[in-house]
């Protein structure tokens, strides 16, 4: 078991020091300690961090912005034995993408999300993201964003996320641990990664996470929802990092009598145009 | 031909529908051909709704406006539709909704007719159908299985009440002279009646699909409550998403995963799905998109019915990449033609759209039971298996455009599928002359599935003049010209079902023998006509065009159409 087993030939094309590195780094240690690259999809969007997607070696589905999780959830519905791996931006998932994060966590699809979260769009050079400070200023925000920051861990514990973690892109040894984790979780698990944009964010640097970031205390009850929210929403004089919250619910797939059994995709012997005979008598 | 056009009419939430499927089925079991249309507001309550149920001695593909016999649900029915009943035709209501209308063809039913616990509003639908088998000379004992059938549900009591009824009004009824209908002298075999957008969800069942998915809207959500219905039964995952955007990206991700996806909308939601159409494209996965045209633009009358859609659907989405464009007259060809759908989009990876409209979809009609044995699947080109795990050329360039395909997960290829110009394993790139060979590739398949198109349907080639015509309103033209013929007129019809791309020396040769071509659609601009100029250089002369949301009726369109040859417009 090596990473070299999931690495591509696409070199990725960061900026030096980004944390989309770490990112990629970690996924490509996760995966080979459970999987072989055939059984794993990934299903990206558009922005930097969705490119990590080509770096990886398996199967790929790179779509247009925002609309990664409901590609993925077509994904889970016609494969439910298949591993997906959803990878975005904060651009691609909590603005273009916001509407679908919130109904896939509701539907506790079996995917894990690896939230890329710098608070900053870096494709387009700069602007703040939907995760940006309220006074993060750039030259299209004169004002700074004016708008409260999107908090992904808090705003997956209210979907009804089963599995919400947040940690820093430099913490990998943290980070590998909770993608094996996440892999490793039925249902869906979010993870938010905080990573610096050395380009286009000089508020959150690495010296602003080194100062606040702390391992949740190792007392911390990961299946007590009100103590995740709490500490997922208590400010940012400290980050926490690690596992909020696990729970067991049944999947979106589980809850599907259609999907039940063997995944739609192995059914094929059942398509055949006789299959709607008996529904006919209906119309008679 | 002989034929009765009956108006079951009320208030939304009255029964209207209900009583139309019961006499539908009446009638189809009674050996008719059958056509019915339904007209309704926008409101679960209230308001005005009607069902025209017409059977005839021959197949039927339209409805007309002359009503024969009228079943008024409500005091409204009787001053809105009595206009329409012809000098021999008869209203029936039960008694207090006859007001002071002194209309001699008005048959009220006496209240005490049938038993005390019959005489809620919610039995006068029964009770009329009772009053209308009796004056048709319906057999008794189908209209008593229909209706036991229909309430079954609700348990013996309930039935029973109606059968009393039922037996109740037909001996009254005994009292008037009946007036049938003899079917036609030839039993016509296994017969269904249907629906077009219930003929495209069991083409869809044919077809194989896995996956379904959609937001509530009208005309479509018939398709998804079929689909949802027998999913579980049949393995297909139908989801109601939180958005259309959601629908086609999560079929666009199922169709690569492995399964038969599609979407149902209208063209609202259309607008919405536009960018995932484009992935489609260039990601060149399989889809299939039910358009149920409604009026618009926007919100426009979102119960009323419109084919303004067409050149929307053949440009819809940024940049340029084949597509494939079908268009149903009716419920039969609804199901051929969505079984077909599936196939076109495997064999050639890309986009297909059927398109419908609110007429079409609502529109039920008797169709012979479909023939399942001339249906086959073609998935279209896999790749080999690979005996190790190895990157698919999923773009690779071909002769016909087509790269064979491979399903993640279940084989060894592991498959790369992007919404960037890519590479042939699907990786990302902006290389100027790779774009030109992979838009190069997928352009071919367009040329390539023309020429597979077939010639439009047409009906008397030698005629001076061929009204250009697809979707629900070929129906009603097919009949008004068979009508303006016998009337002396030089008149043909071309039936477009391929609407895009088309095969363009084949329409040219089959559209060859007219002196003038004349488009009759329910859009205000002609659209037929304006993409036939572009695809094949043939230009309509004219176009007869309707956007208040309602069917054409033959009728109306024999004056049209008349009026049209005496003065172009």
């Amino acid at each position: 078991m090596n990473a070299e087993r999931f690495q591509s030939s696409f070199a990725p094309q960061w900026c030096p020091g980004c944390g989309n590195y770490d990112l990629l780094d970690c996924v490509r240690q996760a995966l080979p300690e459970l999987h072989v690259p055939r059984e794993v999809i990934l299903a990206t969007g558009i922005g930097q961090t969705a490119k990590l997607g080509f770096s990886v070696r398996a199967n790929l589905f790179n779509g247009i912005h925002g609309r990664a999780l409901p590609l993925a959830m077509g994904m889970s519905m016609a494969n439910r034995a298949a591993k997906i791996l959803v990878v975005g931006g904060d651009g691609d998932l909590f603005a273009e993408g916001g509407n679908h994060f919130i109904h896939a966590l509701r539907r506790n699809l079996d995917v894990t999300i690896l939230a890329g979260d710098n608070r900053v769009y870096g494709l387009t050079k700069g602007q703040g993201s939907p995760t940006g400070s309220f006074d993060f200023r750039a030259p299209i925000h004169n004002d700074g964003v004016a708008a409260q920051p999107v908090n992904p861990t808090a705003l997956a514990l209210v979907s009804g996320a089963t599995f919400v973690a947040r940690t820093f892109s430099g913490n990998k040894e943290e980070l590998t641990g909770l993608i094996k984790a996440g892999l490793q979780h039925r249902g869906v698990a979010m993870i938010d990664v905080l990573f610096p944009c050395v380009t286009f964010n000089r508020i959150n640097t690495v010296a602003w996470y080194k100062k606040r970031l702390k391992p949740l205390e190792a007392e911390h009850d990961v299946s007590d929802f009100a103590a995740a929210l709490r500490l997922a929403t208590g400010g940012e004089e400290t980050i926490y990092t690690g596992l909020y919250y696990r729970v067991e619910r049944p999947t979106h797939a589980d809850s599907l009598a259609a999907l039940a059994g063997e995944p739609l995709v192995k059914r094929a012997a059942e398509w055949r145009p006789e299959r709607v005979r008996g529904v006919l008598a209906g119309f008679r | 031909m002989q034929d009765i056009n009956i108006v079951i009419a009320g208030a939304a939430g009255q029964g209207v529908q209900g009583a139309a499927t019961i006499l539908g089925k009446v009638l189809l079991r009674s050996g008719f051909h059958l056509f019915a249309n339904h007209d309704a507001q926008s409101r679960i309550r209230g308001g005005h709704n009607f069902s025209s149920l017409r059977f005839a001695d021959q197949p039927l593909a339209a409805g007309v406006k002359r009503i024969d016999y009228l079943l008024a649900l409500n005091q409204e029915s009787l001053s809105r539709h009595l206009n329409d009943l012809t000098p021999a035709g008869l209203a029936f209501c039960v008694d207090g909704l006859g007001g002071d209308i002194t209309d001699g063809r008005l048959r009220v039913l006496p209240a005490e007719v049938g038993p005390e616990g019959a005489r809620r509003p919610q039995y006068q639908g029964v009770k009329l159908l009772a009053r209308l088998a009796g004056r048709l000379g319906l057999a008794p004992a189908i209209l008593a299985q229909v209706v036991s059938e229909r309430f079954a549900e609700k348990g013996e009591a309930i039935v029973a009440m109606n059968l009393q009824a039922i037996e109740a009004v037909l001996a009254h009824s005994r009292q008037e002279e009946s007036a049938p209908l003899a079917p036609p002298a030839q039993p016509l075999g296994p017969r269904l009646l249907v629906s077009g957008h219930e003929a495209v969800a069991l083409g869809m069942i044919a077809a194989g699909i896995g996956v379904y998915a959609a937001y509530p809207i009208g005309p479509a959500t018939e398709i998804m409550n079929l689909l949802a219905e027998h999913g579980p039964d049949l393995g297909i995952g139908v989801e109601m998403v939180e958005d259309e955007i959601a629908a086609a990206n999560l079929a666009i991700g199922a169709s690569y995963a492995g399964v038969r996806a599609a979407v149902g909308t209208s063209g609202a939601g259309i607008s919405l799905m536009c960018e995932a159409i484009g992935l489609a494209g260039i990601s060149e996965t399989p889809l299939v998109i039910v358009d149920g045209q409604r009026s618009g633009p926007s919100t426009g009358m979102a119960t009323r019915t419109e084919q303004s859609d067409l050149l929307f659907v053949v440009h819809a989405s940024h940049g340029e990449f084949p597509r494939a464009v079908l268009a149903p007259t009716g419920p039969e060809d609804a199901f051929s033609l969505t079984f077909a759908a599936f196939n076109l989009a495997e064999r050639w990876q890309l986009p297909v759209f059927i398109l419908t409209d609110h007429s079409l979809a609502d529109a039920q009609a008797s169709v012979a039971e479909y023939d399942l044995g001339r249906l086959t699947i073609d998935r279209g080109v896999m790749a080999p298996e690979p005996g190790e795990t190895t990157e698919l050329p999923r773009y690779q360039l071909t002769e016909n455009g087509v790269s064979p395909r491979a399903y993640p997960v279940v084989s060894n290829w592991l498959v790369a599928q992007d919404s960037h110009e890519h590479n042939e394993y699907g990786l990302v790139t902006d290389n100027p002359e790779n774009r030109e060979a992979q838009m190069a590739k997928r352009m071919r398949k367009l040329a390539g599935l023309a020429a597979t198109m077939p010639a439009p349907e047409v009906q008397h080639p030698e005629a001076a003049t061929l009204l250009l015509c697809w979707g629900s309103t070929v129906g009603p033209v097919v009949e008004a010209v068979e009508n303006l013929r016998e009337q002396g007129q030089n008149l043909g019809v071309a039936i477009f079902r391929q609407l895009f791309p088309m095969n363009k020396e084949a329409v040219r040769a089959a559209l060859a023998g007219a002196k003038r071509l004349v488009s009759v659609e329910a859009n205000s601009t002609g659209q037929l006509g304006k993409l036939l100029l572009l695809e094949t250089g043939l230009a309509s002369g004219g176009h007869i065009g309707k956007t208040d949301g309602r069917s054409f009726t033959v009728e109306e369109l024999v004056v049209r159409i008349g009026k049209y040859l005496e003065e172009p417009a």
